[in-house]
């Protein structure tokens, strides 16, 4: 027979300014960030392209976004011209 | 998964990519946005477009100047331009002027629209006596996408006389280089300006700030036009043929008569009321007096419209409000009418 331990139940004690909340604690399992996003990572947005068929693909429309955003978002290097009187 | 990883061929991601930017470049071929008049910032390859997509099947009045003729702060709708081309809908006002036009600009714009093959029925040019003073920055200085796209039709003497601005270093040379192979990368700034309504999201975001923290209404109110801050924009020195801006008003005259191209020219509204102190004198009649002298052919006819225009249809010293540019609309109309006719 199990005995029953007199020491109270471990709880997630964490600070508030911490990154964590009761949902992403329970869903990863620690409130370490980077384990977290490590977890994330290989259990979300891995799957989504680990896919011998479709993965390159999705992988390619990835890589496609990111360039026309990354060309849309940048700040402009053209010449203002436009002057004003005053 | 590690099978799949495996088997996966990943290098496919790169022709994937490079497939979905090739057809976002042939779709962008077909991007025909032919505005009523040219945006706040437009790229050389823009200018191209616009100035291409004018159409043959009818007659084309080039509307030719600076932002008055463009319409600053007014809606592009109430822009002369505009109500023009509402009152003579079976020709196509197309609106070329922009802000930080000048004569050299005006007579560069009008070869290049002539060497791009536009069938110009007529031409409406406004000619602003502030720009003939070497301290205003388009004196001798083109829009940089104009000065890129007429490359071919600048001249040694355009060279000589117009402060150029060529590619220099790397980084200029790396982007004119992608740009002629890549349109949406030759795009990106009208796109920008399409999206955010500015050239970057950046700016976008900058306007957004300002207008919720009320930092725009502020700048706004300090901006309000008043006599002073107008007391190095006019030039009373006589305008004479060492001027640059003097040079390309002949130029313009001279390519006009050349390309036997009916046009209006018209010296643009001046607010006496805001600038009497500075320019109600006898140097600055003097020089109106000199702009109007330039000999000309008869197709062309200049207009001195200075004093056309009351105080009241002003929004600072020379930008019209909608008053002001139906003022121009009624004093240019029946010029229009003939030239059309």
């Amino acid at each position: 027979m199990k005995s029953q331990s007199t020491d109270p139940a471990p709880t997630l004690e964490h600070s508030a300014e911490s990154w964590a909340d009761a949902k992403t604690l329970i869903t990863t399992g620690t409130d370490d960030p980077v384990a977290a996003s490590w977890y994330l990572t290989k259990s979300r947005v891995w799957p989504f392209i680990a896919d011998a068929r479709f993965g390159p693909i999705k992988l390619g429309v990835v890589l496609f976004v990111i360039i026309v955003l990354s060309i849309l978002l940048s700040p402009s290097t053209e010449s203002h011209f436009i002057y004003t009187d005053f | 998964m590690t099978t799949n990883i495996a088997r996966a061929r990943w290098w496919l991601a790169y022709p994937v990519a490079l497939a979905l930017l090739l057809i976002l470049d042939a779709a962008l071929g077909f991007w025909r946005p032919l505005p009523s008049r040219l945006p706040e910032q437009f790229s050389p390859a823009y200018l191209n477009l616009y100035v291409g997509d004018a159409p043959r099947n009818k007659p084309v009045i080039a509307f030719l100047g600076d932002s008055v003729l463009w319409g600053y702060k007014i809606p592009e709708a109430d822009s002369a331009a505009n109500v023009l081309q509402r009152r003579f809908p079976a020709s196509r006002m197309l609106n070329m002027s922009y802000e930080g036009g000048s004569t050299p600009n005006s007579a560069v714009l009008l070869r290049y629209a002539l060497h791009a093959g536009v069938p110009l029925a007529g031409a409406v040019i406004n000619v602003n006596i502030k720009e003939f003073n070497h301290a205003d920055s388009a004196y001798r200085t083109l829009h940089p996408s104009l000065e890129r796209t007429a490359e071919a039709v600048l001249t040694p003497g355009d060279r000589r006389v117009l402060k150029m601005h060529p590619a220099v270093g790397l980084n200029p040379a790396l982007n004119r280089f992608v740009e002629r192979y890549w349109r949406f990368y030759r795009l990106r700034a009208d796109l920008c300006e399409m999206i955010f309504g500015t050239d970057d999201m950046a700016g976008a975001l900058v306007r957004s700030v300002q207008n919720i923290t009320g930092t725009a209404a502020a700048q706004e109110l300090a901006h309000r036009p008043t006599s002073d801050k107008f007391l190095g924009t006019y030039d009373l020195a006589p305008i004479d043929d060492t001027n640059v801006g003097m040079q390309y008003y002949r130029i313009l005259l001279r390519e006009l008569c050349a390309a036997k191209i009916p046009a209006i020219v018209f010296l643009t509204p001046t607010n006496h009321g805001l600038l009497h102190d500075y320019i109600d004198v006898p140097e600055y009649d003097a020089n109106l007096h000199a702009l109007m002298a330039v000999p000309h052919c008869p197709r062309v006819t200049v207009l001195n419209l200075d004093r056309a225009a009351p105080s009241a249809t002003f929004i600072d010293n020379d930008h019209l409000n909608a008053a002001g540019q139906r003022i121009l609309v009624a004093r240019l109309s029946p010029y229009l009418r003939k030239m059309i006719r």
